[in-house]
């Protein structure tokens, strides 16, 4: 009886806690999210199995989770916790991102700057309530809409906040349909977001593979600290655009980015330990993660209104929430509410424009915040 | 943890944000710049070395582009009917 009572207090079933418990109710909410609704489903179901999986607790000394320095999951985590994974997903973004529209009409990447202003007031709210400048620009990051982004930052500057920011990144990225129309709705007339543009002129191939190459130079030139990020985005889409590498995109936009996400997303899950997760810390960077989200898609529109005062050919301000990244979906939630007025209204392909440029905009506020607060 | 704006002044969280924003903005306007000149530039390189067709497909094939296909499939058909005819 003794030998059965000792292999019970070894389950998980003994030792449980209520953290525990709920981490993995969370975990479960995660993965009816995706399964039931397809919010950002390759992003939320692996990181909800995988706080399952970091939530059924073990007794100690037998290094199994994220957190033991000899676990397998340990190992694996080492490519979140060490800043590898984020470039690596970037390559593969940068070689299935087409940058045609927002080549086409360039000024439409200032929508992709203005919104970042999430970023850095969010920054003030997280040092107003006493955060620390590194986990202040970390919490900031968020507002960035840039998973792989927020994360990077947040493995330079505060690892210890690692779990709660990248689960706020990607809950509020998954969450963007339900966040930013209300803003949308909010900050425009219906005689705005009945405004059609212009079709996008036919992009040269040479304009293609001219772009990231000098986008690159630029970017890293002034922000240096932007360089694994944007450097591997723009790297990933001079493999598309060159068409003599077409082997290399194919496994960089495909498999590669696929096993990195599977990764990514599985330990950044297992990483939200109930001990470790469940803190008053947490539940403030889910706060300011959503403001700072509220924040961004407001300064994409608004900006884009002001835009309107001084251009002849007038911009659809709801393209402006696309500038918080979260390529595709912000782009794609501009598209839904603009035909919600018009159906004949198409704005993806203009919305794709600050969507991507938004990507490149978080990449370089990351590189800043890193380079300013770096020790 | 203490709610003060105190905090944001020590950690010169206005400078911060506002220099953070102003590189970020600088950034994507110069590469607007850069990008609305390009086709200007491109241009004048294609009177030089113009640009050869290098579309592409997915798997390395070539695209054709529709008025391609159409043309092709034309001449197929008025080839065809001319054959037809001599035969006739």
């Amino acid at each position: 009886m003794d030998f059965f009572v000792a292999f019970f207090k070894t389950t998980g079933l003994y030792l449980m806690t209520p953290g525990n418990v709920a981490m993995i109710v969370i975990g479960l909410i995660f993965i009816s999210l995706a399964i039931i609704k397809h919010y950002e489903p390759l992003l939320l179901l692996p990181i909800g199995f995988g706080m399952i999986v970091g939530n059924i607790p073990y007794v100690a000394g037998m290094n199994l989770g994220v957190y033991d320095a000899t676990s397998v999951m340990h190992y694996i985590y080492f490519g979140v916790s060490q800043g590898i994974f984020p470039p690596l997903i970037f390559l593969g973004i940068g070689a299935m991102t087409d940058f045609s529209t927002m080549l086409s009409n360039p000024k439409l990447i200032l929508l992709g700057a203005a919104a970042q202003i999430g970023i850095f007031l969010t920054l003030m709210g997280a040092l107003y309530l006493g955060f620390t400048p590194a986990e202040a620009s970390s919490i900031g990051i968020i507002g960035g809409a840039d998973g792989p982004t927020a994360i990077f930052l947040t493995s330079k500057l505060a690892p210890h906040l690692l779990g709660a920011v990248a689960i706020a990144a990607y809950s509020y990225m998954a969450l963007v349909p339900v966040i930013q129309p209300p803003v949308m709705y909010l900050l425009t007339t219906k005689k705005e977001r009945l405004i059609r543009m212009k079709p996008p002129r036919v992009v040269s191939q040479r304009e293609k593979i001219f772009f990231p190459i000098i986008a690159f130079v630029v970017s890293a030139l002034i922000v240096p600290g932007s360089l694994s990020l944007t450097g591997m985005l723009f790297f990933g889409n001079l493999l598309k655009e060159s068409f003599v590498t077409e082997r290399l995109a194919q496994t960089a936009r495909t498999a590669m980015i696929d096993i990195v996400t599977i990764l990514l997303g599985l330990t950044v899950g297992a990483s939200t330990q109930a001990q470790t997760f469940l803190t008053k810390q947490s539940i403030l960077i889910f706060v300011l993660g959503a403001t700072s989200f509220a924040v961004a898609t407001a300064g994409g529109i608004l900006f884009a209104k002001f835009m309107n005062l001084f251009l002849k050919d007038k911009i659809n301000p709801l393209i402006g929430a696309a500038g918080v990244s979260a390529v595709p979906d912000s782009a794609r939630v501009a598209q839904l509410i603009g035909q919600k007025e018009d159906p004949h209204n198409h704005l993806l392909m203009h919305a794709m424009a600050p969507n991507v440029a938004g990507v490149v905009g978080s990449a370089i506020a990351a590189g800043f915040l890193w380079s300013f607060l770096v020790k | 943890m203490l709610h003060s704006w105190q905090n944001v002044v020590n950690a010169n969280g206005v400078t911060i944000s506002l220099v953070g924003m102003a590189i970020v903005f600088s950034s994507l306007a110069l590469i607007t710049t850069i990008i609305s000149w390009t086709p200007v530039l491109l241009k004048l390189v294609n009177r030089v070395f113009p640009e050869a067709e290098i579309k592409q497909g997915e798997n390395g094939v070539k695209k054709v582009s529709e008025t391609d296909v159409v043309a092709a499939i034309s001449a197929v058909l008025c080839h065809t009917a001319q054959s037809t005819n001599k035969q006739m």
